[in-house]
């Protein structure tokens, strides 16, 4: 379980999130919703150990967490999708694939040891687990990430956050230019690795798909937490949506 | 002809230092962005640790027990520079020219002003053509071809490799999968600091070192990486040994004076050309 509590965090002097409150539960499907600078990114970042949080704590399994560096807290699984999917260009699909372990492996002198060998088993076979739940990866590893289709960088993205096995998996903006019909099949993998036990964090400015795609959802406005409940409660809340997301109809 | 060969056999040793210095420019840029102005001290460190040593330990030990010292001292450098970066931009490079200013200080305090010299790994000389040609030259040449081969293997087949590369390319989402850019970043300045260590320490032997060498082959070496875009090894290879073949002709041929000059003159003239390209519109691969 991941367990957010009263997390500040503060951005170029600034409070991004006041006291934000979260619970993950292990196999949990949570959408973070909100406007653009509500702090969705800056809790994506916080939980991933990029930005320093300012008072409250962060557990996941019982571990406190916060102040951990990121690659304690993938080694820790958590994996993060960062938004615009950041891949290595110029490296191919398949050692992006590949990099995604780079945390879990790396770990202590024997670890960093082995680095220096082109392939370990252990990567080669988390990146045979991963083509083998997203398919449609094997025909795209030799060539550069860069190249690639939004949504096949997508994918590529999703892929390398596999790789690091995680019990989390975050995902910032999803769907972001992406077709619909695209993030239709995104969503559709999301909720089969769902299934298959990993919790997902779905940080979606698309609404209507990830209150369809989700269990659980909070709603962030001016780094607040504004609401949360069930994602099927959120899309009947119409004051809600109204309010804090400005979707003026119902999005059921 | 011979004092030509003989300017083209000192040009080859001077010039696989100057590729060496440039290579170590790349590495640190290609993983960090910084530009470690040290470079050029690091060399000349290993030639002081060289003189000390090579009293009391075998040759080779005293080369490979130096280079370790200079690349413990380069990871050093990399640790605090890289921290810096986190906080201000422009810092890191700014940083480095302090030390290498720095450093100058440093060597007058411990080894004096006068130049050092010590012995070559050995006292013969080839002769080739009316020329000499000695082993250490070689040797020099063969420690950077060795350390461009390995390196080039190391960035393109290497697990770690691919995760230098993956932090020059997105330093954001390589921390995400787990890759520690200080960890990264102290590596290339490791590896940067042992080859710039271990060529300075064959070319001590060569060509005595004083406490203000280390400017005028951090120049060297930046143009040479320049030569290769400050990203190909292969590049900055080549247009470290074209440099030493031009400096050295330049020693011969009766400008010893304008040595220095040499490297800052090839600079100048690429970035121009580069500038003047680009600007009718050509692109550089």
């Amino acid at each position: 379980m991941l367990q957010v509590e009263e997390l500040v965090v503060r951005y170029g002097g600034l409070e991004a999130l006041h006291q934000v409150s979260l619970t993950v539960a292990d196999g949990d499907f949570v959408a973070v919703l909100g406007r653009n600078g509500a702090g969705k990114s800056t809790l994506v970042k916080a939980i991933a150990g990029v930005l320093p949080v300012a008072s409250g704590r962060i557990i996941h399994d019982g571990d406190r967490i916060d102040g951990a560096r990121p690659a304690q807290v993938v080694r820790h699984g958590i994996a993060v999708v960062p938004e615009g999917r950041q891949l290595f260009g110029q490296l191919n699909v398949r050692d992006n694939l590949r990099l995604g372990a780079f945390g879990v492996t790396s770990r202590g002198l024997l670890g960093m040891a082995r680095t220096l060998l082109p392939r370990q088993r252990l990567v080669e076979a988390r990146v045979e687990r991963v083509l083998h739940l997203l398919p449609e990866l094997a025909g795209l590893l030799d060539r550069p990430a860069g190249v690639l289709s939004g949504g096949e960088q997508q994918m590529v993205a999703v892929g390398r956050a596999l790789v690091a096995d995680p019990r989390v998996l975050v995902v910032d903006e999803l769907s972001l230019g992406l077709a619909p019909r695209v993030v239709t099949r995104l969503l559709a993998h999301l909720a089969t690795l769902n299934q298959e036990g990993i919790s997902i964090v779905l940080i979606e400015q698309n609404i209507a798909l990830a209150l369809q795609a989700s269990r659980s959802a909070y709603v962030l406005e001016g780094g607040v937490v504004r609401f949360r409940g069930r994602s099927a409660d959120l899309a009947n809340d119409d004051t809600v949506l109204s309010a804090y997301l400005g979707v003026s109809e119902a999005v059921h | 002809m011979s004092q030509l060969l003989q300017s083209v056999f000192s040009g080859l040793a001077l010039g696989s230092l100057f590729a060496v210095i440039g290579i170590g420019f790349v590495i640190i840029h290609r993983v960090t962005g910084v530009l470690n102005l040290a470079q050029g001290a690091l060399a000349v460190l290993g030639a002081y640790l060289m003189s000390d040593l090579v009293g009391t330990l075998p040759w080779v030990a005293s080369l490979l027990v130096g280079s370790a010292v200079v690349a413990v001292v380069a990871a050093l450098i990399g640790v605090a520079v890289i921290t810096a970066r986190q906080t201000l931009e422009y810092s890191p490079t700014i940083m480095t020219l302090g030390i290498a200013i720095a450093s100058q200080g440093v060597f007058v305090l411990i080894w004096g002003d006068l130049p050092h010299t010590y012995p070559p790994i050995s006292q013969v000389a080839w002769r080739v053509a009316g020329a000499f040609v000695l082993p250490q030259q070689l040797l020099l040449l063969v420690t950077a071809s060795v350390a461009l081969v390995l390196l080039q293997l190391f960035f393109s087949r290497a697990y770690l490799g691919k995760a230098l590369t993956a932090a020059a390319l997105n330093p954001r989402s390589a921390q995400l999968v787990g890759i520690d850019l200080v960890r990264v970043g102290t590596i290339a300045f490791a590896v940067s600091g042992a080859v710039a260590g271990a060529s300075g320490a064959i070319f001590g032997a060569l060509v005595p070192v004083t406490p203000h060498s280390h400017l005028g082959l951090a120049v060297a070496g930046f143009a040479a990486a320049v030569l290769g875009n400050l990203y190909s090894p292969t590049a900055t290879m080549a247009g470290g040994l074209l440099l030493g073949q031009l400096t050295s002709a330049a020693a011969t041929y009766g400008l010893p004076e304008y040595q220095q000059v040499v490297a800052l003159v090839v600079l100048i003239l690429v970035l121009l050309g580069r500038t003047l390209w680009q600007r009718r519109g050509g692109v550089l691969t």
